[in-house]
């Protein structure tokens, strides 16, 4: 019977073109939209790699005459040390640590090179004192974490995620390593003034900054100057561990505390949880709105689908009644219509397959791991079946119907 | 036709009957009409036996010939073929019947367009257990039967009437049926191709004793069959 059945599809792909197409679009979408979703999901599972309960953001606004007077700097960078002074002396205050990384937060410093192949190389670039380990709860898995007199020495000492580590070195361990300085060609590129040799001291499984939905980015830390002029510059925000249960009341204690120290400057805190829920809350709203979107699509192909089956059903009326004459029970004949349906949804999905499967092959969309592609098949994979058996219940249920001595009646 | 059936049964000694009807009537009912297309039809077939069915358009014919191939049941009266109360068989039971104990024969053939001419013969064996080689052979030797192994792998746009109608044929006698059905199976043809046709159904029921019903207009086809019964407005006149 399956072999009928394939030469009967077969025989007819030119009037069954419309369905294939049907089902292959169907069948395209779904592979899109698991694929995302396995993506995003994938994401979601990964650990962040820091703790964001009870960590507040602070930012710090302050007015730049000239950013590159020494003068100058040393003025700000002597603020931004009562500043953070003046923030660890509230009992509040577990412990704290400027970064430019705050996590969920919209903006980043990243530093980039050039890998040897050619290829830019850009991980985030956290300039911060020691204690942010504390504040974030970061787990060294290698090495040593950063500590205090390292941003002095003349190979920055540097802990990177380990995604950083394969990026560079592979699968050898990054310890005592140095990160390379490589121009586009791949060659080594002349000593820059401002740049310090940055030597792997340490390895942290991972630091998700932008969140749960993000991909993993690749993160380095070093250790900030707030005394040296020549290697520091004032810090634009901060992280501040707060003891469990400090009210939002403390934000405005804090802000005028630090106002009294820096007047011309400006402050903001907000408690990293609630720039999580925003920043899940936006990255969100698109995906809801492609799943919207993209199920009004399937229900689309899916009523079209039905209506060409039904169509399909009235043109095939002679030949259904006369499979009853033969001997096809009413089950029989409605397992024809299905199975032939089945039949075109695995050419669809064939062919459905060997396009979708074409982006990772052709590494057309890198930074999402192949598996992710392969996972989104699979999943389109077992709900197009249940998803065109639907559709074509009630097409397949006419095919039922149809009495015999009426249907040969018809000339 | 190799069933059990099918060694012939002398013309002249008793034979079992393959359809009986019993006042048989069927009504055709909408929400304001009511038809009457048989009436009190009492009509025995025996096995073996060649009989044809005369009458005008409309008088009931294909509707006799619908209830005696299980196709339709009888608004009232009783239907037994082979022995067995078509009112007492489920819709499942019927298309067993149908698959097994009769093979239909139309004016228009019904050939599956899309299937070629031993797909098309091997059609009803789909429905019964039976491999895919096993299938090939019956459907081959059914083709052998009508004199149509060169066209096997033809489609029906490529045949011509009379090919068309003998793959029919095969397609009839595949399941080694022991009832054959034939309704005005030589109406779309020449008269010389009519008359091939006729000659493989006479040939059917005398050399494997096949029990033929043919629904025909044609009065000469009439007289070559053993007996003729003769409606006029869903009654049996004759």
């Amino acid at each position: 019977m399956i072999r009928h059945v394939m030469r009967i599809v077969w025989n007819r792909k030119r009037s069954t073109a419309l369905m294939m197409t049907e089902l292959l679009i169907s069948f395209l979408v779904l592979c899109t939209v698991l694929s995302i979703g396995a993506y995003y999901l994938d994401n979601w599972r990964q650990p962040l790699g820091f703790d964001y309960e009870d960590v507040w953001s602070l930012s710090a606004f302050y007015p730049v005459a000239n950013r590159n007077d020494p003068v100058e700097r040393a003025a700000l960078l002597a603020t931004s040390r009562q500043v953070m002074n003046s923030i660890r002396s509230h009992s509040e205050v577990v412990v704290a640590s400027p970064t430019a990384n705050v996590p969920y937060s919209g903006g980043s410093n990243n530093w980039g090179t050039f890998l040897p192949d050619g290829t830019m190389a850009r991980y985030l670039w956290s300039e911060v004192r020691p204690e942010i380990k504390e504040v974030y709860g970061l787990e060294v898995v290698e090495g040593r974490w950063l500590e205090d007199g390292d941003e002095s020495l003349a190979d920055l000492p540097i802990v990177i995620t380990r995604s950083m580590g394969r990026m560079f070195f592979g699968e050898e361990s990054p310890l005592g390593k140095i990160i390379p300085r490589l121009d586009e060609t791949g060659a080594p590129r002349e000593a820059e003034k401002y740049y310090h040799v940055q030597r792997v001291v340490g390895v942290v499984e991972i630091f998700r900054k932008s969140g749960e939905l993000a991909q993993e980015p690749h993160a380095a830390f070093v250790a900030r100057s707030l005394d040296d002029p020549e290697r520091g510059r004032a810090p634009g925000g901060y992280v501040v561990r707060v003891e469990p249960g400090t009210t939002a009341a403390f934000e405005e204690q804090l802000i005028s505390s630090l106002q009294q120290i820096a007047p011309e400057w400006s402050f903001e805190v907000e408690p990293v949880a609630t720039m999580r829920s925003r920043s899940l809350r936006n990255s969100m709203m698109p995906l809801v709105i492609g799943a919207t979107v993209a199920a009004f699509l399937i229900l689309m192909v899916g009523m079209g689908l039905v209506g060409i089956l039904w169509q399909n059903v009235t043109q095939r009326t002679q030949e259904l009644g006369l499979r009853r004459a033969l001997g096809a029970t009413s089950g029989a004949v409605q397992g024809q219509i299905l199975g032939e349906l089945l039949a075109l949804t695995t050419l669809a999905v064939g062919l459905g397959s060997l396009l979708f499967l074409q982006v990772p092959l052709l590494h057309f969309l890198d930074f999402v791991p192949g598996r992710i592609f392969f996972g989104g098949t699979f999943a389109a994979l077992l709900l197009i079946y249940p998803f065109v058996l639907i559709c074509g219940l009630y097409p397949s249920w006419l095919a039922m119907r149809v009495q015999p001595a009426q249907a040969l009646q018809y000339e | 036709m190799t069933s059990p059936a099918a060694q012939p049964i002398p013309k002249n000694q008793p034979r079992a009957s393959a359809i009986q009807l019993d006042e048989v009537n069927k009504v055709y009912r909408t929400d304001r009409i009511e038809t009457l297309a048989l009436s009190k039809i009492d009509l025995d077939v025996q096995k073996g036996e060649f009989i044809s069915i005369m009458g005008p358009s409309g008088s009931g014919k294909s509707t006799l010939l619908n209830l005696i191939g299980l196709l339709d049941r009888p608004s009232s009266g009783s239907i037994l073929v082979n022995g067995k109360p078509a009112a007492e068989l489920s819709d499942r039971s019927m298309a067993r019947m149908r698959n097994e104990e009769i093979g239909f024969i139309f004016q228009t053939f019904h050939l599956i367009p899309d299937l070629n001419v031993v797909d098309n013969v091997e059609l009803p064996l789909l429905y019964r257990r039976s491999s895919g080689n096993e299938r090939r052979l019956m459907a081959e030797a059914a083709l052998r039967r009508v004199g149509l192994t060169a066209r096997m792998r033809h489609f029906p746009s490529q045949l011509s009437g009379g090919q068309r109608q003998r793959v029919a044929i095969a397609r009839a006698i595949v399941g080694n049926p022991g009832i054959l059905l034939a309704d005005e199976p030589t109406g779309n043809l020449d008269s010389q191709m009519g008359d091939e046709i006729m000659g493989i159904l006479e040939d059917l029921n005398q050399a494997e004793s096949a029990t033929i019903i043919m629904v025909t207009h044609d009065q000469k086809l009439a007289e070559r069959t053993e007996r003729t019964v003769r409606l006029f407005d869903g009654r049996q006149v004759s």
